[in-house]
């Protein structure tokens, strides 16, 4: 059974895929749900036409965010995140293969709270998700440890 | 004594004076005995007057008494003449001869003498005994008899002719009185004559006193003349210098103008080219500040095309590995040797194409960036980089390390990437089956002397620490500003590597050039590190033959002292 749901939005399918994978072979209970574009995940987390059923699309509990996107990029949808008053506290992360400063600096600027690089071999994202687990998905356990 | 100067003797009374009748006895001459005229005797007189007025003139007075005297065999002669200084109240004797001679310059009153009775009557007098009337006689000789004549200046009385007895032998007569008349005009004619002659030598004098005078006048007039000639030629010549001072200040003023027009069009051309050249500034500011717009503008479009490489051409690349990956894991079973082979091939090239594009975002982030610069320890960041890269820790590979290795002006990730891209090159170039070795030292260097020049032999570590260049050194600087004057540091990475023909040496530092396809590489990381050493203010450079190893020197200015 899934204890929390993760949005991701990503333009490209075969990134999904991967992603999936690497969820499955790290056995992340989490459901991950994806949107293809910047702007299908501002209709998902404002609960708009198709994703209106929160049954079926709940609320994440973690937002991954590629940057370049069709409709709207990366940093619109942190934006927006962040001006949202119910959505303020949510992890967001982006996941993404730019390695430029400026990107990781506009990033951490509008509110993103990692910058993962997407690895040249799809196949080590295990390591990204194990990462993303430990930091961002495993608060009670380092509360607890403190 | 005198009679002259004594006043009239007013001592007798007017009333008991004699009368004039009672002394004069004028009538008798008449009738005295005649005689014939004595011409002769008269004559010589006469001419001996003449001769006296011709030789001494002054003296004709005195002359006509002396002759008078004698000619009448008388006691005394001689000439009154009224005085003319005191308005003629007197008489007084000029000549005198015989007894009365001391009394010369004597005389007596006009309104009581002989004299006065004789011009009064106008005409010749004879006295008999006149002391009895002018009793002022008594004092000097007693007279027998006194013949008196008018004696006459132009037609004018103004004295008398005067013979005198002083005893009784001698009585005058007709002829007497005759002669003495005419010895009376005559006497007249030369008084006048002498008196013309005074006048006219008193004239003369004054003439020639005049003339002197005027000589003289003419003279100071003629020194006047001269001075004022002087004066004036000085005075023309002083006009003629203000002239030519005026002509020259002309001149000059004419002179200055024109320099001053010429200045003043220098000047106004100056200030059109200035304009001009102002006018040139703002339209080539223009012009740069267009150009850098569009540069500028191109950039982005730049910045966003690599933009695109990173994201949108590394996703399929990644998709092509990964999908490869999954392949070869889950279903090796199913696939021939063949088709693996190809398989790994499709994942190898795309693991290239990102590795390439990777690479290629590298390079374009350096030259885009800016770098800081900064004291950097190379010490530190070599150690970094063995501990931090994995492919170096082959237990085949050596690496020696050769301290000191001097700070330097540089930027802490750019020399880490020159740094490790020579380490990774170092170890990669070797002949299948040769173990890789690797010495690193540095030295440091004049300015200017460039190892391709120097050919500087390894193995030697000199080093010492510099003097004053490097303190001047300021971390601020930008890169590319390093002047020669200070220290250089160059850091030597030494392999046993296959070597490089000197024919390539130069173009392995561009991009894209790889000398031998059978090693991995993008042919991007040399290119790399010349770009970032530059962008460091640094230079890279090889000394290398084939099959002997290469030596790869990296330069950058030394740090100042702490």
């Amino acid at each position: 059974m899934a204890l929390g749901t993760i949005l991701y939005a990503e333009d490209e399918p075969s990134d999904i895929f991967f992603l999936e994978r690497a969820f499955k072979v790290t056995q992340l209970p989490h459901l991950l749900k994806a949107v293809a574009d910047g702007h299908a995940a501002l209709e998902y987390l404002a609960g708009n036409g198709i994703f209106a059923d929160r049954e079926l699309n709940p609320l994440p509990c973690l937002v991954l965010l590629d940057i370049n996107m069709p409709k709207k990029s990366g940093f619109e949808v942190l934006e927006w995140i962040r001006r949202q008053p119910g959505l303020r506290s949510l992890p967001v992360l982006m996941l993404t293969s730019s390695s430029h400063d400026a990107d990781r600096e506009t990033a951490y600027r509008l509110g993103a709270d990692d910058f993962l690089l997407k690895p040249s071999d799809p196949l080590k994202l295990d390591e990204v998700v194990k990462l993303i687990h430990t930091r961002w998905l495993l608060p009670s356990t380092d509360l607890a440890e403190a | 004594m005198k009679l002259a100067n004594q006043e009239a003797p007013t001592l007798v009374s007017i009333d008991r004076r004699v009368p004039l009748e009672s002394v004069l006895c004028t009538e008798q001459l008449a009738r005295r005995p005649a005689r014939s005229p004595d011409y002769q005797m008269e004559n010589r007189v006469l001419v001996s007057l003449i001769q006296a007025l011709a030789d001494s003139p002054p003296t004709i007075l005195q002359k006509m008494a002396d002759e008078i005297l004698e000619l009448f065999q008388a006691g005394s002669a001689g000439i009154s003449l009224l005085t003319q200084d005191d308005g003629g109240k007197r008489f007084y004797w000029p000549a005198i001869a015989g007894v009365w001679k001391p009394q010369i310059g004597g005389g007596t009153p006009r309104d009581f003498s002989p004299c006065g009775d004789v011009l009064d009557r106008g005409a010749p007098l004879l006295f008999s005994h006149l002391e009895r009337r002018y009793t002022y006689f008594l004092a000097v000789a007693p007279v027998e008899e006194a013949l008196l004549v008018p004696f006459y200046l132009a037609g004018k009385a103004v004295g008398t002719i005067w013979v005198v007895t002083h005893d009784g032998r001698h009585r005058f007569d007709a002829e007497d009185l005759r002669q003495l008349v005419r010895l009376g005009t005559f006497a007249s004619s030369a008084y006048r004559a002498v008196a013309f002659a005074d006048e006219l030598q008193q004239k003369d004098e004054a003439l020639r006193h005049n003339r002197a005078e005027l000589v003289q006048s003419m003279a100071e007039v003629r020194m006047a003349s001269s001075r004022v000639q002087d004066s004036r030629l000085a005075a023309l010549n002083m006009m003629e210098d203000a002239v030519q001072s005026r002509d020259l200040a002309e001149t000059l003023i004419l002179e200055l103008r024109r320099e001053i027009a010429e200045r003043k069009q220098v000047e106004e051309a100056l200030r059109q080219a200035r304009d001009r050249l102002a006018a040139h500034g703002v339209q080539l500011e223009q012009t740069v500040a267009e150009r850098t717009a569009q540069l500028q503008e191109t950039i982005g479009e730049l910045e966003h095309f690599s933009y695109t490489i990173t994201h949108d051409m590394r996703a399929p690349l990644r998709a092509m590995q990964g999908f490869g990956g999954l392949l070869l894991s889950q279903a090796r079973e199913c696939l021939t040797p063949k088709s693996v082979d190809y398989l790994n091939r499709i994942m190898d090239g795309a693991l290239r194409m990102d590795a390439l594009l990777r690479d290629s975002l590298q390079f374009a982030k350096i030259v885009r960036e800016k770098i800081p610069l900064s004291r950097v320890d190379p010490a530190e960041i070599l150690s970094g980089i063995l501990k931090t890269y994995s492919a170096l820790w082959s237990p085949q590979t050596t690496i020696e390390c050769i301290p000191p290795l001097p700070p330097v002006i540089a930027n802490q990730a750019g020399l880490g990437q020159c740094f490790s891209n020579l380490l990774v090159n170092a170890i990669k170039f070797v002949k299948p089956g040769t173990f890789p070795k690797l010495r690193i030292w540095a030295e440091i260097v004049a300015p200017d002397a460039r190892p391709r020049e120097s050919r500087t032999r390894p193995g030697r570590v000199p080093h010492a620490q510099p003097s004053s260049p490097a303190s001047e050194i300021s971390s601020e600087r930008p890169a590319d500003a390093i002047s020669s004057a200070h220290s250089i540091v160059r850091f030597w990475f030494e392999d046993n590597g296959i070597g490089i023909p000197p024919e390539y040496q130069d173009r392995i530092f561009e991009m894209f050039q790889q000398l031998d396809k059978s090693y991995e590489g993008t042919g991007i990381g040399l290119a790399l590190v010349r770009k970032t050493a530059e962008r460091m203010g640094g230079k890279v450079g090889v000394e290398s033959e084939l099959g002997k190893g290469s030596r790869f020197w990296l330069e950058f200015e030394l740090a100042p002292p702490l």
